[in-house]
């Protein structure tokens, strides 16, 4: 051991009051320009790893990387340092512990003493703490995969429920995407169909849909809204019970409770191997369940949009139908009125009575036809304000009865806007596979939005409202679908917001002239019966293009 | 029966009787013919501004919904230039067309379609003819 004052002779740090094993000196590069040894007791090796080592690199390498990290810290802010621990493995797999004192000198560079810790405690402290940290940093990573996983299973999930796609379509998606975290091998949803029977409604394998649950211990504790895991299914009093199907396959499963509507119903994951899900597991399970819920309430939701929009297009054409229906009514009053005065002038002058009579012939076949004309408006709308038929399903549709209906529904508010409505059928045309409650909706919803365009098309250019609405069926034939094309003059989409218009809510009408649904639901309609809608732009208009599934006449059985 | 015919001459009432609906118009043409009016016809509203400021009827009746030039703007043109004292205008749904109206600082008469001619003839009657 050295006295301070030899050091202090070179310019020492006035605080080296302790005892030391070595001096050292630093450039402003932080490199060890110098190191000797105070004591012949001294350990060699960590002269030997101080001589031209870099402070900065040793802080970054030593087995303690706290106290690396605050030395680290004390260089670049060129900082005074005071007994500074740092600890390195040497080629032999032993371990060199060390402390460093010193102060900054005018040219940046350090000068210090050192001390040397003979060193298992030391060592061996730091080596405990490395593992746990290692193992802690292990842990952490495996965790940080496993959230990241969740997290992308769970945006995937909330992204396959904004789809417009139908609910079978959705469950399958979400079913999937939680396979991954979940690893089961079926899942399915079980709900209440009639008073005492559960029923899977919902299955990743089709031929679990349908089955028949039996009530029993799972089935009461999810309905009351409990999550849980049921190691082994054999165990429970109800598996005498469980079809077939399902004691033949599975073994564990994994419960949790779901909502639709106000309904409880339950989710269930299933495995063959029994005690594969743990407990932990039930949390993951919980948040697919409230996913799920999400999914059915998204498409019940949906429903009463549509019906909502549909009343709100009723509504727009309530004043068209007023008119359509008074006119013929106004006519018929009119001419039984006529016929009247016409009897009564064969009464005061029976010599005028050949052409009164005529005249009266003639009011009674006016008020004929303009009854039926009444008739047909009426059954038009009929056919499109019944709002459950269509969950009828698909069945043969006339393309061109559907045009007539609309050509009768929209003519008179057309022609009195100016603009011709121009329906194109080939003279046989194949029948259409669709529900004709829907085509019918969709037909009129891209009627009325071309009369709309036109109308607004011509009021921008200050030009009165002139216009063609061509409606026209193309049947090639051969291929399986028909191709409706409804094209107007009024200026076409603009290209900004083409990709725009099938979604909800989007309306290039004015404030409070559209719900921002017609063509939403015009898609979800056409998606629904297999068909589809596209639109573009010709000839200075817009064109809305339908293609539309052909009836195939099924072979009997 | 062409646009603008007159019917029958005489000191009688003119009325110009306007709609789109040709078997509407004829028959309301043919009453008015046979209580005493003298009557035109026009199927649009340019048409029947062009009716009006030619022969100067007593009295309009004039459906709304029409192509071109729809009721209500040929309402106002017509009291504007003076063409005629009276306008009465045909309506599916009169309280939109009251309200259409008043904003062009219109209050005509609507009458309801569908239509009674009893009601359509004491209206117009008391326009053209009032203390009778």
């Amino acid at each position: 051991m050295v006295e301070a004052t030899d050091i202090a002779s070179r310019g020492a740090p006035d605080l080296l009051s302790l005892a030391a094993d070595f001096t050292w000196r630093s450039g402003p590069d932080f490199r060890i320009e110098d190191a000797e040894p105070l004591d012949v007791g001294c350990d060699p090796a960590v002269i030997q790893l101080l001589r031209g080592a870099r402070l900065d690199r040793l802080a970054q390498r030593t087995l303690y990387p706290a106290q690396g990290e605050a030395f680290g810290d004390l260089l670049n802010r060129l900082a005074p340092m005071r007994d500074v621990a740092l600890s390195f493995v040497q080629r032999d797999g032993s371990v060199v512990n060390f402390t460093l004192t010193g102060t900054v000198q005018a040219d940046g560079g350090y000068i210090g003493v050192g001390k040397v810790w003979s060193g298992r405690p030391f060592d061996e402290q730091h080596r405990g703490e490395l593992v746990e940290l290692l193992e802690r940093a292990e842990a952490n990573r495996n965790r940080e995969v496993r959230l990241r996983e969740e997290a992308d299973v769970l945006l995937a999930s909330l992204r396959a429920l904004i789809q417009p796609s139908p609910l079978a379509d959705k469950c399958a998606d979400l079913f999937n995407l939680f396979s991954r975290l979940l690893r089961f091998e079926e899942a399915l949803v079980v709900r209440r169909r009639t008073r005492d029977e559960l029923l899977a409604v919902v299955s990743t394998d089709p031929a679990l849909t349908g089955l028949k649950w039996p009530a029993g211990d799972i089935i009461n504790a999810a309905l009351m809204g409990e999550a849980l895991v049921v190691p082994d299914l054999s165990t429970l009093q109800e598996w005498n019970d469980f079809p077939d199907a399902i004691r033949k396959r599975f073994r564990n499963a994994l419960v949790a409770p779901i909502t639709i509507g106000n309904e409880a119903a339950m989710l269930v994951a299933l495995h063959s191997k029994p005690g594969f899900f743990e407990p932990s597991q039930l949390a993951l399970m919980q948040r697919l369940s409230l996913i799920a819920t999400q999914a059915f309430e998204v498409d019940e939701q949906k429903n009463v949009l549509i019906n909502t929009a549909k009343l709100a297009t009723l509504g727009e054409l309530m004043t068209v139908i007023a008119h359509e229906i008074s006119q013929p009514l106004s006519v018929i009053a009119m001419a039984v009125k006529n016929a009247k005065l016409a009897l009564e002038a064969i009464a005061e002058n029976p010599n005028a009575g050949a052409a009164e009579r005529a005249i009266v012939d003639a009011k009674l076949d006016r008020i004929h036809s303009q009854a039926l004309r009444a008739g047909e408006i009426i059954g038009a709308i009929r056919t499109l304000a019944h709002p459950d038929r269509r969950t009828l399903g698909l069945r043969p549709v006339s393309v061109t009865e559907i045009m007539d209906n609309i050509r009768n529904l929209t003519e008179g508010s057309l022609r009195n806007r100016g603009i011709e409505l121009v329906c194109e059928a080939p003279p046989y045309c194949r029948a259409l596979k669709a529900n004709p409650v829907s085509l019918q909706q969709v037909f009129l919803n891209l009627v009325v939005n071309a009369r709309d365009a036109i109308t607004e098309y011509c009021k921008r250019r200050n030009e009165p409202t002139k216009g063609t609405i061509h409606v026209a069926v193309y049947d090639d034939g051969i291929s399986d679908r028909l191709v409706v094309e409804v094209q107007d003059t009024g200026g076409g989409i603009p290209r900004d917001v083409m990709n725009r218009i099938f979604d909800a809510f989007f309306t290039l009408k004015e404030v409070g002239h559209g719900s921002g649904l017609g063509l939403a639901i015009c898609r979800t309609l056409m998606t629904d019966m297999g068909g589809s809608i596209s639109a573009f732009n010709r000839e200075g208009g817009a064109v809305f293009r339908l293609e539309i599934p052909t009836y195939v006449e099924e072979a009997t059985h | 029966m062409t646009k603008g015919t007159v019917r029958s001459s005489g000191k009688k009432p003119t009325i110009l009787v306007v709609d789109d609906d040709f078997d509407l118009r004829t028959e309301l043409a043919e009453l008015f013919g046979r209580v005493g009016y003298d009557v035109l016809e026009a199927s649009n509203g340019i048409e029947a501004v062009e009716v009006a400021r030619e022969k100067r009827p007593d009295v309009v009746l004039m459906d709304v919904g029409m192509p071109q030039l729809g009721g209500v703007r040929a309402a106002e043109i017509m009291t504007l230039l003076r063409h005629t004292e009276q306008v009465v205008l045909m309506s599916g749904n009169p309280e939109m067309v009251a309200e259409a109206a008043s904003h062009r600082g219109l209050a005509p008469i609507v009458l309801n379609k569908p239509l009674s001619f009893d009601i359509c003839r004491r209206v117009i009657d008391s326009l053209v003819k009032p203390g009778q």
